[in-house]
């Protein structure tokens, strides 16, 4: 399969008055064409950091410290500002922003929004042509064509949720990035969202990095899965291997026993005590090895590095060395 | 535990308060007031300033209307200051059988002016005769005073300028052609001129300082052998007078500008912190309860912050006598409200915090919210508008003594300022009496103002952009 | 329902109308117009159980919690605690009732005054109620508290701010000020939606163990069926201001009635493999109605995908028993295709 975006040994450090903070630390990973590839970790794990590092959009003081982003043989890291807002944000690549959707400006109708974003990026459009594509999106998302003269708080949370996902697709970007886009919605909706994002996937064959903390949304849409933590990934794999919970990193498989199932009475669900790992002072050996309840010696000693342990699956862990 | 830490607050606030430039100025000003402030004892030129502002015999013996000493710097002309002479010669004599004795006092005379006058004081018990001699440096001696009275233990004070008018015009005429003498009336002669000036070209039509050693003699006869005559001294009261010279009425005003420092300051903070403290009180309590008591409070405070102060500050005068204990709170009646709008919408904002909630279902009643979950949390924000509020308050106590509203009893800026003003002070151009008053009353209020800049930077970092 | 010692807290027809007009123009209305947000609900909850209320937002599941706190006055219907109707209480009889009864919030750092520190807090309940009036007993009180909840080395955590701590650390600290009166019942709001997940399972952990110490009642309010079923012994399915199924925690996520429940469940998503490929089945139409525009007939029935005409027509019946405590108030229930997940 060909790759949509190649990520290889991406940094992005914050320097802060307290020190460097290694948000994201020697992250390697790529989005096939076509495929979702879901990115899972705790709150300050990194990932929404990498989110906004592939737009090459830091947020200050945050910088990208080494590595790459690539992108139809383009490595985008070393694009200027201007050329990164020419050729690839919205163009290339869209994002839908955590909690997005309360930040449409209340005195714009979404038509107006809509219209603005997107005479914005294809500035020889008409406003015909322009007004054709937002309805042909906002009925993709499900959405009727009044909708387009509504102001956001006509419109309820699915709604709003909708409108910024047909915003991010009506310029035909490669490949989205959603972050926690279901956070924050009620659960009907919340499925309801993620049906429109299987459906969206398959009618546009579109590539997709979606973002969350939770591993239930994530075996309801991802292909693949990257577990995130402390800036580090600490596993890869498919769907099938990582839900199947046959070989799993030790903080993929505390992860997924923190999930409760709805169908399995447990009686008590696992936790993983502690806290993460301060980033200015990360430890030497392995990220995990506080809280990790098979750690062994060298884990304190050494971090491992992530190693294919069976095809698609790669696992940051000695146990599997 | 908690000084530590309430001092480590301090020491970060003072740390963001000193990037404001202007806040730093403003907070200098107002040290340096402060310090003048607790200094006054000892920087006041004349002690009684507070208890006698308005006794005239205390400020007797200064000149009236005379300009600030160090304006002579600046000029070619060269005024007389202020001269007290405690020195003299003593001699004893006789005469009649009875006993005289002589002071004899020196003045160097060296200036472009004559003084404005010349007192003798003294303290006289029993039956008394003195007399006053005037001898000049060009040899003419003449008596300028007599005196023979059974004093009750008294003290005399003589004035040339009144004293010795008719026995100066005698003086003078000698040396004035008959023509001159026409058109002068003896009542008008400037005795002081008279008694220092030359005489070749007639001393009241050609006036000219004759320089040199002037000796006054003071011969007292004792009429009864009991009588006492003591402590004489003089004094020439000068053209210039003290750091910020005098009024009409002779007072020091740099002595009276020291003295309206702690009144600036008590009416100022006094009303700006009370009427901020009720107004931040008012706000939370109608805005926590709500409902209709929030109606009633909001329209009482749209009441008072509508009310007209001037109008009604003045037919308050009208009934009351006014003092600073009735002024002050009657100033922080009508500036209490100004506050509450802001107390108002902060407040609004915090009584729907989950911890107030959360306070309520532990079982807290409401005063315990308001008192230590609301208003602590408002508190820091009304430092701002307390700095604000001060120069507000010493503005109107001065615009109230501009209108002759003000306390009698003490000295405030206002009340100097309005005394130049009657004493017609614009008219006759003596600006140290209108522009050192006002120009403190501006530096002073303009601190505060710098201050709640800084804090309101500080404390509403939403603003920090305007 | 009888009158049963069993019962901790009964909860009758209660109901909370806000109106929409406000002021002196409200006056003049002949048609005042009302938010339900609870619109008559009935329910009981046992000594010792875990009774949780699920629903959307805008059910009135917060607005029920908040009634049987009396952080707001109910409209209509009785509250009975303990056998004693606290409704209207007030004052000192108030205060008494708020020691026995405790809330523990969905988000732990907006409900500590952000000024306190965490000693102050932890003191706050003691304060209030007179308790120990010695600094001494009260900083002792905290630090057994803080042990008791984990935050551990407790005299560290004492002296910080609720800025200091982490989420999961702050949500600890209010739940042991929730217990620091041992109170008999504990309505906890959301208490881990805010919550990292990795944390999540170790606050109702502790929830669990701190019930059993200390013989707590619960009332659960939460969006989320998995953790509700973990946690929660009986279940109560709110829609619209009005309870739609009710019964034990098994029963509703394995057998549920009504339409609305079974919306809810299949909408859970869950940790397991293989459903990228498939569509979520999710039975229902529309958007949630407004609180103020409630549908006449069953309040369910414009979304309903198995609605008739006498849905549109009257209001949904009265909850109907079904056995093993299990209730619900579908008309339709023997019409319903069988349940599969």
């Amino acid at each position: 399969m060909e790759k949509a975006l190649v990520i290889s040994n991406l940094k992005l450090y914050y320097y802060t008055s307290a020190g460097v903070v290694k948000a994201v630390d020697d992250i390697s990973f790529h989005l096939e064409k076509g495929e979702t590839l879901g990115l899972v970790g705790e709150s300050g794990c990194g990932k929404t950091t990498t989110g906004f590092a592939i737009l090459g959009m830091p947020t200050p003081p945050g910088k990208i410290a080494g590595g790459k982003v690539i992108i139809d043989d383009e490595d985008i890291t070393t694009f200027s500002e201007t050329e990164l807002r020419k050729k690839i944000r919205w163009k290339k690549i869209s994002m839908v922003f955590q909690g997005a959707m309360n930040c449409l400006t209340p005195v714009y109708t979404v038509g107006n929004l809509m219209m603005e974003t997107y005479l914005e990026h294809r500035k020889e459009a008409s406003n015909e042509e322009a007004y054709e594509r937002i309805i042909k999106y906002l009925n993709l998302v499900g959405l009727s064509d009044d909708i387009y003269k509504r102001y956001p708080h006509e419109l309820s949370g699915g709604m709003k949720q909708r409108v910024v996902i047909a915003t991010a697709l009506f310029l035909e970007p490669q490949i989205v990035i959603l972050d926690e886009p279901t956070t924050g919605l009620d659960v009907v909706v919340q499925a309801q969202i993620l049906n429109l994002i299987k459906e969206l996937k398959q009618k546009l064959s579109i590539s997709s990095l979606f973002i969350t903390h939770d591993l239930a949304t994530e075996a309801e849409i991802a292909d693949r899965i990257c577990v995130m933590y402390a800036g580090k990934i600490m596993e890869i794999g498919t769907n099938e291997q990582i839900y199947g919970r046959e070989k799993l990193h030790p903080y993929t498989e505390k992860l997924l026993g923190a999930t409760p199932l709805l169908h399995k009475k447990v009686n008590e669900l696992y936790f993983i005590p502690g806290v993460p790992p301060d980033l200015i002072n990360p430890p030497k050996g392995c990220m995990f090895y506080d809280r990790c309840h098979v750690r062994m010696d060298i884990c304190k000693e050494e971090g491992p590095s992530i190693k294919e342990i069976e095809p698609g699956h790669s696992i940051a862990c000695w146990r599997y060395k | 535990m908690k000084i530590k830490d309430s001092f480590s607050g301090l020491i970060e606030f003072f740390k963001e308060f000193s990037k404001v430039k202007s806040g730093l100025i403003g907070i200098f000003i107002i040290l340096i007031f402060l310090i003048l402030m607790i200094l006054e004892p000892v920087i006041l030129p004349y002690k009684e300033t507070n208890e006698k502002w308005r006794d005239i015999s205390y400020w007797q013996d200064n000149p009236s209307n005379a300009a600030p000493v160090w304006t002579q710097l600046f000029s070619k002309e060269k005024k007389p200051p202020t001269k007290f002479i405690y020195k003299y010669e003593q001699s004893t004599g006789e005469s009649s059988g009875l006993t005289t004795i002589n002071y004899t006092f020196d003045y160097k005379f060296k200036y472009t002016e004559a003084p404005q006058n010349l007192i003798v004081h003294a303290k006289i018990n029993g039956y008394v005769g003195y007399q006053i001699f005037f001898e000049r440096p060009d040899g003419i001696s003449f008596e300028i005073y007599r005196s023979a009275q059974n004093f009750a233990d008294e003290a005399i004070r003589f004035t040339a300028d009144t004293d010795s008018r008719s026995v100066t015009y005698d003086f003078a005429k000698k040396y004035e052609t008959e023509d001159t003498l026409l058109y002068v009336d003896p009542k008008d002669v400037n005795v002081l001129q008279v008694l220092f000036s030359k005489t070749e070209n007639g001393p009241i039509s050609h006036p000219e300082p004759l320089h040199g050693d002037y000796k006054i003699h003071i011969k007292v006869t004792y009429l009864d052998p009991s009588a006492t005559f003591d402590e004489p001294y003089m004094v020439l009261t000068g053209r210039v007078s003290g750091l910020l010279g005098t009024d009409n009425a002779k007072r020091d005003l740099f002595s009276g500008i020291i003295a309206g420092i702690k009144w600036a300051f008590l009416i100022g903070m006094l009303v700006a912190v009370i009427s901020v403290f009720v107004g931040l009180f008012w706000g939370v309590t109608s805005t926590y309860f709500g409902g209709a008591i929030d109606e009633v409070m909001n329209r009482i405070y749209e009441f008072f912050i509508n009310l007209p102060m001037l109008p009604i500050l003045i037919s308050i005068s009208a009934v009351f006598k006014i003092r600073m204990a009735i002024l002050i709170p009657l100033l922080c009646l009508f500036s209490w409200a100004g506050s509450v709008r802001t107390v108002r919408a902060i407040s609004l904002q915090l009584k729907e915090e989950v911890f107030i909630e959360a306070s309520k279902a532990l079982g807290a009643n409401h005063w315990r919210i308001i008192f230590v979950h609301i208003m602590p949390l408002i508190l820091p924000l009304t430092f701002a508008s307390i700095a604000f509020a001060v120069p507000g308050a010493i503005l109107t106590e001065a615009s109230l003594s501009m209108l002759g509203l003000g306390d009698p009893t003490i000295v405030t800026w206002g009340q100097i300022l309005r005394d130049a003003e009657s004493g017609g002070a614009f008219i006759n151009g003596l600006w140290w009496w209108i522009i050192p008053p006002g120009l403190i009353m501006a530096l002073l209020s303009s601190s505060f103002v710098f201050v709640g800049w800084a804090m309101d930077k500080i404390l509403h970092p939403k603003l920090r952009t305007r | 329902m009888e009158k049963n010692n069993d019962f901790l807290l009964e909860v009758k027809n209660l109901k909370k109308w806000f109106p929409t007009q406000h002021g002196l123009s409200a006056l003049f209305l002949k048609e005042k117009t009302y938010v339900r947000a609870v619109d008559g609900i009935s329910f009981s909850v046992k000594r010792g159980e875990t009774f949780c209320i699920i629903g959307e937002s805008g059910s009135g599941k917060t607005t029920t919690g908040k009634m049987i706190m009396r952080l707001l006055e109910p409209t209509d219907g009785d509250i009975i605690f303990n056998g004693k109707n606290v409704s209207h209480i007030k004052g000192d009889e108030l205060k008494e009732y708020r020691r026995n009864v405790q809330m523990i919030f969905q988000d732990p750092y907006a409900s500590m005054n952000p000024r306190f520190k965490i000693k102050q807090v932890l003191a706050e309940p003691l304060v209030i109620h007179k308790i120990g009036d010695s600094k001494k007993y009260r900083d002792e009180n905290s630090k057994k508290l803080l042990e008791s909840v984990k935050v551990t080395p407790a005299e560290e955590f004492m002296d910080r701010f609720p800025h200091m701590l982490s989420g999961g650390q702050r949500q600890r600290v209010s739940i042991a000020r929730g217990v620091s009166l041992s109170p008999a019942l504990i309505v906890a709001d959301e208490p881990v939606s805010m919550i990292d997940l990795s944390t999540r399972a170790e606050i109702l952990a502790m929830m669990k163990s701190l019930k059993r110490d200390f013989g707590l009642t619960y009332i659960y309010i939460t969006h989320d069926l998995s953790t509700a079923r973990y946690f929660a012994d009986t279940i109560a399915v709110m829609y619209l201001g009005k309870i739609v199924e009710i019964g034990n925690a098994d029963d509703i996520v394995d057998n549920p009635i009504h339409p609305y429940t079974r919306v809810l469940i299949n909408a859970v998503c869950e940790p397991l493999p293989g459903k990228v490929k498939k569509m979520k089945e999710i039975n229902i139409k529309g958007e949630i109605p407004s609180a103020a525009k409630i549908p006449p007939g069953c309040r369910f029935h414009t979304r309903c995908v198995f609605a008739d005409e006498d849905c549109k027509t009257f209001p949904e019946p009265d909850l109907m028993d079904i056995g093993n405590g299990h209730y619900h108030s579908c008309r339709r229930s023997d019409d319903l295709p069988k349940f599969k997940f």
